[in-house]
């Protein structure tokens, strides 16, 4: 029953982070029509809008939080293949499944952490941008943590299934080894 | 632990970490976190909530997923079956006509992809049955098309400058055009050797036979498309029109319509493109972070400033710096990719070259050029083992193939150090050069 609720919920953050990667991309694309906006009002209406600046930066910013997730899913992050390639099966497990992703969780969990804290303090104190739309930075902000968020769970996720091969690697080797 | 013992722990654990198979965005990250930790207490951990914004919610970064998706939408398209078969029937009499088609359409391709991997995969994926076609000899021909990978990121617009541009607070738009001359030039020295190699020995790339001067104009009408994306891309930067995230905007939205008008791209198309565009960026974005991370340790450990001191006060002879960096550049690309390469040294190099007046968009040319002669040199040599895997050639057939490019590619780097107008020229008569 528990294995069963754990891969459901593991199937879901997957779909929610290639959902996201989906969103990321689209993002990309409307952040050039909104630069295309930005020329053709210059030079063709010779009024300069400075909203295509500031969504400009603001679509960067979430394309790329709300890609991690899905980039860490299909295990597409880049990595030096040169020793790893070389390990025997047993160590791969131990090393790139289980210790290598529980390191990354460290780094994960406190940049989701000290962002959200972060992110808190831009809505306690009411934080703008410093352009002249002065929009509120607070919910700019919260995307990075919920971003984060979703990586972690991806990593939690790489982390079990690491374990629960090589316990399973483990149990093999003993049966055929007694 | 003291400023140097951190810094010397927070490299040397990051490297050890990145060779022995950790991504290295979890590299970087994690050493700077535990290397930060120990040496400034939990203090530093505060910085690591504004990273993330700080380091994406910049105007600079913009024009680098905006290219991305540039060349994720023409590799949906057959822009890069036209431009080769246009190649192919004006080059096709001379010896080793298909490989210097490969490098031209390449070097055309350039003008509207910005990195190497795009430029190979659009012109090889026509290339390939082309060369065997005719008998070529795959190693000459897949190195040919390997080396002219080169003037992907060096021909704009182009990745490795918006990168390199950004993290040494360079003109973008002047890196951009700094690109363009030593482009051509590399297009042209790599074609000759090609048409050296197949004239002395006809057998490994004979010429492909006559083609009648209509078909030959014929096939220009099928170019019009990259000429548009690149005079949208380029003439605007140049005419100081758009700034190069505009220039990046209006090119994806031109690419986009010549595509769903011209070549019928559909939705299932651009779901591809989106979805490719966002990973490649999602991964590239979050390297940034854990790099910034890690220069934030590096920097404040004042090693940066040391080396700067000592490499200024000393003896030594600046074009000698200059060629020690490029040769430890090129060492370094046999074993890493080139973005984390960028990313770990450009902090450092940039203010040494500035200190020894040296000009940063130079250098930046020079960069990139050496990252990407690392891209093909074993052990690791990425782009090797992508054509490996892509077109299915062993690696020493294809390294002996690559060899005589490779030494042309290291005659044009000697020519850009030498002669530092080939790079500066065309910025110069920029409009705000």
């Amino acid at each position: 029953m528990f294995i069963r609720v754990m891969q459901k919920l593991d199937h879901l953050i997957g779909s929610v982070s290639q959902l996201l990667l989906m969103v990321s991309g689209a993002l990309i694309l409307l952040m050039a029509f909104v630069a295309t906006y930005g020329v053709v009002k210059r030079y063709v209406f010779h009024a300069p809008d400075p909203l295509a600046y500031e969504l400009s930066t603001m679509f960067l910013l979430f394309c790329g939080v709300l890609a991690v997730a899905g980039v860490e899913k299909l295990d597409q992050n880049v990595r030096n293949d040169i020793i790893a390639s070389r390990y025997p099966s047993m160590m791969r497990l131990i090393v790139i499944s289980t210790i290598f992703p529980l390191m990354a969780l460290v780094f994960c969990s406190v940049l989701t952490w000290k962002s959200l804290g972060n992110a808190l303090y831009a809505l306690d104190i009411g934080q703008v941008t410093q352009s002249t739309w002065r929009l509120p930075l607070a919910p700019i902000k919260l995307v990075i943590p919920f971003g984060y968020t979703l990586l972690c769970l991806i990593l939690t996720g790489k982390i079990c299934r690491g374990i629960a091969l090589l316990c399973g690697g483990k149990k093999q080797e003993q049966t055929e080894h007694p | 632990m003291d400023f140097t013992t951190a810094a010397i722990v927070c490299v040397a654990g990051m490297l050890f970490l990145m060779l022995m198979g950790m991504p290295v965005i979890y590299a970087l990250g994690f050493t700077a976190l535990f290397v930060a930790y120990f040496t400034y207490g939990a203090s530093s951990l505060d910085k690591i909530g504004w990273t993330t914004f700080s380091t994406l919610y910049n105007i600079n970064w913009t024009p680098l997923p905006l290219f991305i998706l540039i060349a994720c939408l023409i590799a949906e398209t057959k822009i890069g079956e036209d431009i080769y078969e246009a190649a192919r029937n004006w080059l096709s009499r001379i010896p080793g006509g298909l490989i210097v088609t490969s490098i031209w359409g390449e070097a055309a391709m350039a003008a509207a992809i910005g990195t190497s991997t795009a430029c190979i995969l659009a012109v090889g994926k026509v290339a390939e049955p082309e060369f065997k076609r005719y008998g070529y000899d795959k190693g000459l021909a897949m190195g040919g098309l390997c080396c002219g990978g080169v003037l992907g990121p060096l021909i704009p617009p182009s990745a490795g400058m918006i990168i390199y541009g950004v993290l040494s607070e360079t003109s973008i738009g002047h890196l951009f055009m700094a690109g363009m001359v030593p482009g051509v030039i590399l297009a042209c020295m790599l074609a000759a050797v090609a048409i050296i190699i197949c004239w002395r020995n006809p057998k490994l790339g004979p010429p492909v036979g006559a083609v009648s001067w209509k078909k030959r104009f014929s096939s220009l009408k099928r170019v019009w498309p990259i000429v548009v994306v690149m005079l949208s891309i380029l003439g605007t930067i140049y005419m100081g029109i758009a700034s190069p995230t505009e220039a990046a905007g209006v090119g994806c939205v031109v690419v986009l319509i010549i595509g769903v008008t011209v070549f019928r791209l559909r939705w299932q198309g651009l779901k591809r493109a989106l979805k490719e565009t966002a990973i490649i960026n999602g991964m590239i974005l979050f390297m940034m972070i854990g790099a910034w991370l890690f220069s934030y340790v590096i920097g404040t450990s004042g090693v940066v400033k040391t080396i700067t001191g000592f490499v200024t006060t000393s003896d030594l002879s600046p074009w000698l710096v200059i060629i020690a960096i490029n040769i430890l550049l090129l060492v370094l690309g046999c074993f890493i990719d080139a973005i984390t390469i960028m990313l770990l040294t450009v902090p450092i190099f940039v203010p040494i070259i500035l200190a020894l007046g040296f000009n940063p968009i130079w250098f930046g040319v020079l960069y990139v050029v050496n990252m990407q002669i690392g891209l093909i040199t074993p052990p690791m040599g990425l782009e090797l083992f992508l054509m490996r895997t892509a077109f299915d050639i062993p690696v020493d057939k294809l390294l002996r193939g690559v060899l005589p490019f490779l030494v042309a590619l290291f005659i044009f780097l000697a020519l850009l150090i030498a002669v530092p107008q080939i790079s500066l020229w065309l910025p110069g008569m920029m409009r705000g050069g």
